[in-house]
């Protein structure tokens, strides 16, 4: 017995309430509502990040677009938990894309940690992998990060996108346990200023 | 108090085990100030993502997929029951979930080639007939409250249903719970107006997307239902709250 209706129905039903223009905050009120319009607007409007988060952690395309599935559905039945004074949508649907990617690393990672060498080629490969568009604040961000200290920047790294514990950081990386968290702190202290930094130089220059 | 700041760049990077996560979480639900000091380090945080390589793209299907799960669950709520006021009011996510686990169930009979067959007709039965005592047991009518996952548990929820039945105890169909590390159990409370709390039930996600849970306590003169994960199976509430709801008196 088919569990999905006919994928032809689905694109009827959202083509229906043109959500694709309305800012985020009423997206969210418009998925507590059930509208699958709002969750089509989301997805195209932050998908492709999901995506490309889900498999710079997973490294894996399949387990990838299942956890941005799962994600999604989540958010849709969780619409209402939103709480905008705790972040944006868009760091909303990340966090919840981060954790669930990060659970299904460490259930299918059995033998952790894996070598650090590994996850360092893994960082190494999509580094060179440029793509050929990004915008104003793709390149702010990726600036800052690049602009830390490389220990700081690794260790911000690997435990973001290689779901690693600050225990398990501390042992691949030979250091002790409070210089995992100071290279994490101040890391992501020096983000922060570089990002206000950059903002107010594009806030000065419109 | 014990404040958490030490560990806020852990937390908001993910980088703390479960058990130090739930401790950090309760503990900002709690306080203010450093609630107010995690919220800033997760909003560089939740930048990362955007030093990704833009060149991943995400396949076609996806959004697809999404889109029909989503619909599937509004098509499940939306099918005609055999009513009752009670009933037709279930139109909530564990009906929907159930149904669609029911339905999915049995829709896995026939895509998956890879187990044997009668041990995969006995998954099958076995599974099918789990959800569909879950139906059922809705579809008998009572009254239900939804409880959205707080924080961490943001996608997971249920819902407290005491059915109109006879004899038959409240009970609560979870979706999308987290596992949980060795030791720590998910723990049902009532909690009364002057905040005393009775532990309903204590278990441990058993993995499905769907799990029911019976609550040992009547729900009748507690004014709330609460989600906690404990480190015991007995004693006072100690953990933090991750899903929760009032309880209405019912309608006069």
């Amino acid at each position: 017995m088919p569990v999905h209706p006919p994928l032809d129905a689905v694109r009827t039903v959202v083509a229906v309430p043109n959500t694709s223009d309305q800012p985020d905050d009423a997206l969210i009120v418009a998925l507590a509502e059930r509208d699958l319009g709002a969750l089509a607007a989301l997805y195209d409007r932050y998908g492709r990040l999901a995506y490309a988060l889900a498999y710079r952690i997973l490294g894996e395309g399949e387990a990838a677009e299942d956890v941005v599935h799962d994600a999604y559905i989540s958010a849709w039945r969780g619409a209402a938990s939103y709480r905008r004074e705790r972040g944006n949508v868009r760091g909303w649907l990340m966090s919840i894309v981060h954790h669930r990617a990060v659970d299904v690393l460490r259930r299918k990672t059995t033998f952790r940690p894996a070598p650090l060498e590994a996850a360092a080629e893994r960082a190494a490969d999509d580094d060179t992998a440029e793509a050929a568009e990004r915008n104003v604040e793709h390149q702010t961000v990726r600036a800052a990060l690049e602009g830390l200290p490389q220990a700081q920047r690794r260790t911000i790294e690997l435990a973001y996108f290689g779901g690693y514990t600050h225990v398990e950081l501390a042992e691949l990386m030979g250091v002790p346990l409070g210089t995992v968290k100071g290279r994490m702190r101040i890391g992501l202290q020096k983000l922060r200023r570089a990002l206000e930094l950059q903002g107010t130089h594009r806030e000065q220059s419109r | 108090m014990i404040h958490v700041t030490d560990e806020l760049e852990l937390y908001a990077l993910g980088a703390l085990t479960p058990i130090d996560r739930a401790r950090v979480a309760a503990h900002l639900s709690e306080c203010p100030a450093c609630r107010e000091q995690a919220r800033a380090i997760d909003e560089v945080v939740q930048e990362l993502p955007e030093t990704l390589p833009a060149g991943r793209e995400a396949p076609g299907r996806l959004r697809d997929r999404i889109l029909a799960s989503a619909r599937a669950e509004l098509t499940a709520v939306r099918e005609p029951r055999r009513d009752t006021a009670w009933t037709a009011r279930l139109v909530r996510p564990a009906l929907a979930l159930a149904v669609v686990m029911w339905l999915a169930v049995g829709a896995a009979a026939v895509v998956n080639e890879n187990l044997s067959l009668s041990n995969q007709l006995s998954v099958v039965a076995s599974d099918r007939a789990y959800y569909e005592s879950i139906v059922e047991g809705i579809r008998q009518g009572g009254r239900w409250w939804y409880m959205a996952g707080k924080d961490d548990w943001t996608g997971s929820g249920g819902t407290l249903i005491a059915p109109r039945a006879e004899g038959r105890p409240p009970f609560v169909v979870f979706h999308d719970l987290r596992p949980l590390p060795q030791g720590q159990l998910y723990t049902i409370w009532l909690v009364s107006a002057d905040n005393t709390w009775v532990r309903g039930a204590t278990f441990r996600p058993d993995g499905k997307d769907v799990q029911a849970v019976d609550v040992t306590a009547a729900i009748a003169g507690f004014d709330r239902c609460a989600v906690t994960i404990e480190n015991s199976a007995w004693g006072r509430r100690a953990g933090p709250v991750v899903m929760e709801s009032k309880i209405a008196p019912p309608a006069p």
